[in-house]
């Protein structure tokens, strides 16, 4: 492990009880890398923590440094929520229902100080048959889809999230379901949207999130296979929901088990405390510990840390119980709409060479 | 909103705005209150005044309250909590509640 690693490592465990040793001040270029990959992971409150509490050791610049860092993202984090709140609203008053999802559900329920808790954009959860609406409630609201979508109503019934973007660079990702590929479509959203959510007030306004138990899931979700390795940030939100919530592990458990996602919060309970090292080991540490994924687990992972749609999507046509739902998910990939293949320089023709030779190199290196 | 108030001479109490995004930095209060287009970056007194006037509050019990936040240190003067809540009122986030004395007079 790099001194910067393990710096970064240091200050993502900051305030937990955790084995890394505190870290003496980095170089100039080991800094400066530092700084890049505090903001990539999302970091920058927790460095400025860690300087406080002495787990790392910085220079006075450092320190400075580090504090400009943090303000910038809090600007830009305090600009969000204040997005978030009309948005919520604007959604409520047209009787949509949703669910606030990461940064700022984490921020807010986990976390002592949201100002520990730094995010770059919004996440938002929809029942997919309210898709359309929102996508255009969302359109009245100043947002515009980044990429044109696959084909209509694809998103609405397989996908996992719609990127949106105003004229100001705000992003929103208005999800259906928590991840893409064959877990997500065994996600119930409607399961998600029943339960009662935990308590999040933003400016006098109650906004409906997650329960700490489906916010858990699904930073499992994230850690466990959406992004492999996972972004540190992740990490510490399953540790700061499992250590300083009354996060319950057995409704995690169940709920994880109706979704069929045991596999995943066994791989992301260990990612994150082995990479935390951290003392504290909670029941839930040794369940995933001795949790045994199946060979379908083990395919659907692999399925995503191949690279590209089509290994992808060929895992999912597993996930699908009903052969007209393989038919149209099939069909939806294998014959994208004109506007998406113009956006990714794609003909029909290059789009399916393609997928096939994608496909043929991830079957070939199945474990 | 929009009255001029004379916190010096007014006998009235002030509350912190409930519609305002905050988050705390080492380089003082970042504040965003949701009608405004633009954040605000608080002095730590400033932002300490605000913090404190989330329950309603006279000027004598503000500066009560600012005093046990410094627990033996130096507390600021009257004069520099009375001029930082002006300041706080002319940037909309602090609102005077309940009857002003002064502003009654006036």
């Amino acid at each position: 492990m790099t001194a910067t690693t393990a710096t970064l490592a240091a200050v993502t465990a900051t305030g937990l009880a955790s084995r890394h040793p505190a870290m003496d001040p980095l170089d100039p270029p080991s800094w400066s890398h530092l700084c890049h990959l505090v903001a990539h992971h999302r970091l920058q409150g927790l460095l400025v923590a860690a300087i406080q509490q002495g787990d790392i050791a910085v220079t006075a610049e450092q320190a400075d440094a580090a504090a400009e860092l943090h303000l910038e993202a809090m600007v830009h984090a305090v600009g969000l929520e204040r997005e978030l709140v009309r948005l919520s609203l604007r959604l409520r008053g047209v009787g949509i229902q949703h669910r606030v999802l990461k940064g700022p559900a984490v921020a807010h329920t986990a976390y002592a100080d949201p100002a520990l808790r730094v995010f770059g954009d919004l996440d938002l959860l929809v029942d997919g048959a309210d898709m359309d609406r929102a996508l255009a409630e969302l359109s009245r609201a100043g947002y515009r889809p980044t990429q044109p979508r696959l084909r209509p109503g694809f998103d609405a019934e397989f996908g996992k999230s719609v990127s949106l973007a105003n004229d100001e660079g705000l992003e929103v990702d208005l999800h259906r379901t928590l991840v893409m590929g064959p877990y997500g479509l065994l996600v119930d959203e409607s399961e998600l949207l029943a339960v009662g959510s935990a308590p999040l007030r933003i400016a006098g306004h109650q906004l409906p999130t997650l329960s700490l138990e489906q916010l858990f899931l699904h930073a499992c979700y994230t850690a466990g296979i959406a992004d492999i390795p996972a972004r540190w940030v992740t990490l510490r939100d399953l540790a700061q929901l499992l250590l300083t919530t009354d996060v319950d592990t057995r409704a995690v458990r169940d709920l994880a088990g109706r979704f069929d996602a045991h596999a995943l919060v066994a791989w992301a309970v260990i990612e994150a405390w082995d990479r935390l090292a951290l003392a504290d080991s909670p029941p839930l540490v040794a369940w995933a510990r001795r949790h045994q994924p199946s060979p379908r687990d083990l395919r659907w992972r692999h399925a995503h840390t191949t690279g590209g749609y089509a290994p992808l999507a060929w895992a999912s046509l597993s996930a699908l119980p009903r052969l007209r739902d393989r038919v149209r998910f099939a069909r939806a990939l294998l014959a994208p709409s004109r506007s998406f293949l113009r956006a990714r320089d794609e003909t029909r023709m290059s789009w399916a060479l393609r997928g096939a030779r994608t496909l043929r190199r991830a079957s070939g290196a199945t474990p | 909103m929009g009255r001029a108030v004379d916190p010096s001479r007014a006998a009235g109490r002030f509350a912190a705005r409930p519609d305002v995004i905050t988050r705390t930095t080492s380089r003082g209060l970042v504040v965003w209150p949701l009608d405004e287009a633009a954040p605000m970056l608080l002095s730590p007194l400033a932002a300490l005044v605000w913090e404190q006037l989330d329950v309603p509050a006279d000027l004598d019990t503000l500066a009560t309250r600012v005093r046990h936040r410094f627990e033996g240190g130096t507390a600021p003067d009257r004069a520099r909590i009375t001029s930082a809540v002006e300041h706080l009122v002319s940037q909309r986030l602090l609102e005077p509640v309940g009857p002003s004395s002064a502003r009654r007079e006036g």
